[in-house]
């Protein structure tokens, strides 16, 4: 499997979130401000990195049977690693992410590539699909922020932009003012809309590239058979 | 996997265990050598939070809090009051009392610092750690939004409008605004128990 092919899959064809459905629960949970979307995207990504290349490099030395445990172990450990990381050095980020940066334990995105790919792939393809599975999932994390801090309070970028005290302070660029919002998108029946539509729009988008490869496909066969 | 351990049995086992024990042991250590670099860090940071909101609360430099033993006021059911200090300013007046706080929340528990003058008038709140929904119940832990501005100034019996007091709560968020004055009423006890 090469690396372009593979970046492709992490951000487009098999997205974590958007067509493996993974990881959804943490995804509408945090993604009221931009500031905590890329907050808890890049701690997935390099959670998921670092325990990609460990369960790679060691997926020849575990027993099979108690391969699920070790996971675990593994995934705990680098979690509990960022966690006290971010609560030393970002205290603002580990405190409006709160109980979700350790639920990243439990977030099905890491474990799945573990079983699916790591255990199966050597170092570097590891390596490189902790990366791109984790560039895809903040992708979504991204566009979710930015959908429901627009429409439902009407501010960009809130926690990184207009910064008065400290990382994690910014009010953001107002666009309009907040009181016009949609509250309900920052609650969370707004984050099960949001990702619904993103979801359906990536099947859309996802088809429509296989409907035209399907038709090129064919269109080349009657031209062959001619 | 289930004939694997049929084959070769109890040696079979011991060495999984072995296994796991060598990974945890591993992990372990690592944990171990992360949290000796962030402890300082994160207690600092604790710290000055706690400090920022005694500050917030009772405002003057040098000011002096003694704390009063847990025996000598009445708590209520949950103890949610977790330390009561008696503040001085710093020529030695007695300018109120400082208690820190953990109560429930709408959704967690919250940890709030709560100021009260020597006429049991609430002087303030600092809350430090909440896990409340961001953009509701969130707000009493800002200082600028209009729910924790209106607490300063309200003494003995204090209540939501809901409830029949004069405190608007933040729209939305009424468990949270209901928790925040009933601990400040549970302040106030403590205090008039002394």
């Amino acid at each position: 499997m090469n690396i372009k092919q593979q970046f492709k899959e992490g951000l487009v064809t098999n997205n974590p979130v958007l067509v493996q459905l993974l990881g959804m629960c943490a995804t509408m949970a945090i993604t009221t401000s931009l500031f905590n979307g890329i907050g808890m995207g890049f701690s997935v990504l390099i959670i998921l990195t670092c325990c990609n290349v460990v369960i790679s490099l060691i997926r020849k030395i575990i027993p099979n049977d108690i391969r699920l445990a070790i996971f675990v172990l593994v995934i705990a450990g680098f979690v509990t690693i960022v966690d006290l990381l971010l609560q030393a050095f970002i205290p603002a980020l580990s405190e409006s992410l709160g109980v979700f940066i350790p639920l990243i334990v439990v977030n099905c995105i890491i474990i799945g590539r573990a079983e699916a790919f790591c255990q199966k792939n050597p170092v570097g393809a590891s390596f490189f699909d902790g990366i791109f599975q984790g560039l895809g999932y903040t992708c979504v994390l991204i566009c979710m922020c930015v959908i429901r801090e627009f429409l439902g309070k009407g501010s960009f970028g809130s926690g990184l932009i207009n910064t008065t005290n400290g990382i994690g302070t910014g009010s953001g660029v107002h666009i309009f003012p907040a009181e016009y919002g949609a509250l309900v998108l920052t609650l969370p029946i707004g984050g099960f809309i949001t990702l619904g539509c993103l979801i359906a729009l990536m099947q859309y988008v996802l088809r429509r590239s296989e409907e035209k490869k399907a038709a090129k496909a064919n269109e080349e066969k009657e031209a062959a058979n001619v | 996997m289930a004939d694997t351990a049929k084959k070769s049995g109890g040696g079979q086992i011991i060495k999984l265990a072995l296994v796991l024990l060598a990974v945890a042991a591993v992990i372990a250590l690592v944990l171990g050598v992360v949290n000796e670099i962030t402890k300082g860090p994160i207690e600092d940071y604790l710290n000055n939070k706690r400090d920022e909101a005694y500050a917030m609360v009772m405002p003057g430099e040098g000011n002096n809090y003694e704390e009063l033993d847990a025996g000598s006021y009445t708590n209520d059911a949950s103890n949610t009051i977790t330390k009561l200090s008696k503040a001085t300013d710093a020529s030695g007046n007695e300018i109120g009392y400082v208690a820190e706080t953990t109560f429930s929340g709408a959704q967690g528990m919250i940890t709030m610092v709560i100021g009260l003058d020597n006429d049991l008038v609430c002087t303030g709140i600092g809350i430090t750690e909440h896990s409340e929904t961001s953009g509701l119940g969130a707000k009493a832990a800002d200082p600028t939004d209009p729910f924790p501005q209106s607490l300063p100034g309200n003494g003995d019996g204090l209540k939501l409008s809901k409830d029949g007091g004069t405190i608007a709560a933040i729209s939305g968020a009424t468990l949270t605004s209901r928790a925040v004055v009933t601990e400040i009423q549970t302040v106030i006890d403590a205090v008039k128990s002394l």
